[in-house]
């Protein structure tokens, strides 16, 4: 067998269903050696999944679903950091390794 | 800038609607191409890979004649003063570069911590790119939109893309007027040339309202900008109507309707 390593895919949605539009997104890939530039800022134009689901249907696991928000008085049109973020991740062999 | 520019040199009222909505404004043409070279040559001839020393914060600024001279440029501090009004604080100046050849992304972040009360008070970052830039060079990248949202210096790092990013790319002499909260990051540079970039921090002395220059402002044109706006930003996903809010509810203060 081949060593296996995580890679965790982040993908923001459009609105909390699964299968809404990626806005942004972000790859870390334990599979690539060391000292290999991951993902970076502004590389990538287009996203990897059009959706979560699509993402699913491709072999990745959901870790992580976004808590659904809560409106305290006052803050009700407050915006931050991008609220339907969902952590993917899948284990693939380590790139480079031979497989046996 | 101890006096104030005529209000002919101001930003109109559908320009400071954009900086609204976009986080900021851009220009080509404010500065003559002489002095863009000018200020290319000295960027050039300056000493390569010097640090942020905080006990110098206006480095190239005292050591280029002529960058100083384009932020003297009526046309340019008119725009500053529409922003942060009369006799900002020029809070600290730096010669950013790429380096040819340089593979790294810078990652995304704010250059602020949020202010009391964002996005309505605001330091602007002024970028002026003396020369060509095209997206090899690692002009900066930057997610419009996003100054409205409430994060602070290092939050965003994690994410790497977005739909809407767009990098400062285009020919020389552009400068960029930028909301303090607005998230970039340099770019890398596949190119053999270095790539420069001089940004100022302004600090406002006044109350951030009634600057522009609102002759001819038409109201029904400002409210269709808004409304065409509304959608502007896929990033933005279901929180369109949350950033209109925000919108309008800093357009009415800035008009001094609120």
């Amino acid at each position: 067998m081949s060593e296996t390593r995580q890679q965790i895919l982040i993908l923001h949605l459009a609105e909390p269903d699964l299968g809404a539009h990626t806005v942004a997104w972000a790859l870390y890939d334990g599979s690539r050696p060391a000292g290999d530039r991951q993902m970076q800022a502004g590389d990538q134009p287009e996203p990897p999944y059009a959706s979560v689901v699509d993402a699913m249907h491709d072999g990745w696991r959901v870790l992580q679903l976004p808590q659904l928000p809560t409106y305290p008085r006052g803050a009700e049109h407050e915006t931050g950091p991008l609220p339907w973020e969902y952590v993917l991740e899948r284990c693939v062999p380590m790139e480079g390794a031979n497989g046996d | 800038m101890a006096t104030e520019t005529p209000m002919s040199h101001r930003l109109d009222a559908l320009q400071m609607a954009r900086f609204v909505v976009d986080g900021f404004v851009e220009f080509g043409n404010l500065v003559p191409d002489a002095l863009n070279a000018q200020v290319h040559r000295d960027a050039l001839a300056y000493p390569k890979n010097l640090g942020y020393n905080p006990n110098k914060p206006r480095e190239f600024w005292d050591f280029s004649d002529a960058v100083r001279e384009v932020f003297e440029l009526p046309a340019v501090q008119g725009v500053v003063e529409s922003l942060v009004g009369p006799d900002a604080v020029h809070d600290h100046s730096f010669l950013h570069t790429v380096a040819p050849g340089r593979r790294e992304a810078q990652r995304w972040h704010v250059d602020s911590s949020l202010a009391v009360d964002h996005p309505r008070q605001f330091d602007i970052l002024v970028c002026y790119f003396p020369h060509d830039s095209p997206p090899e060079m690692g002009p900066t990248l930057v997610l419009p939109g996003s100054h409205v949202r409430r994060v602070s210096y290092h939050d965003v790092t994690r994410y790497k893309n977005f739909l809407g990013q767009r990098q400062l790319s285009g020919p020389g002499g552009r400068i960029a007027f930028i909301h303090e909260s607005l998230w970039h990051c340099a770019q890398p540079n596949k190119t053999d040339d270095w790539r420069f970039m001089f940004k100022i921090r302004y600090l406002p002395r006044v109350e951030q309202r009634g600057l522009f220059n609102p002759d001819g402002m038409d109201e029904a044109e400002i409210e269709a900008f808004y409304n065409d706006s509304n959608r502007k930003y896929a990033w933005a996903g279901d929180q369109f109507v949350a950033m209109g809010q925000a919108w309008r509810s800093w357009w009415r203060y800035l008009a001094g309707a609120a």
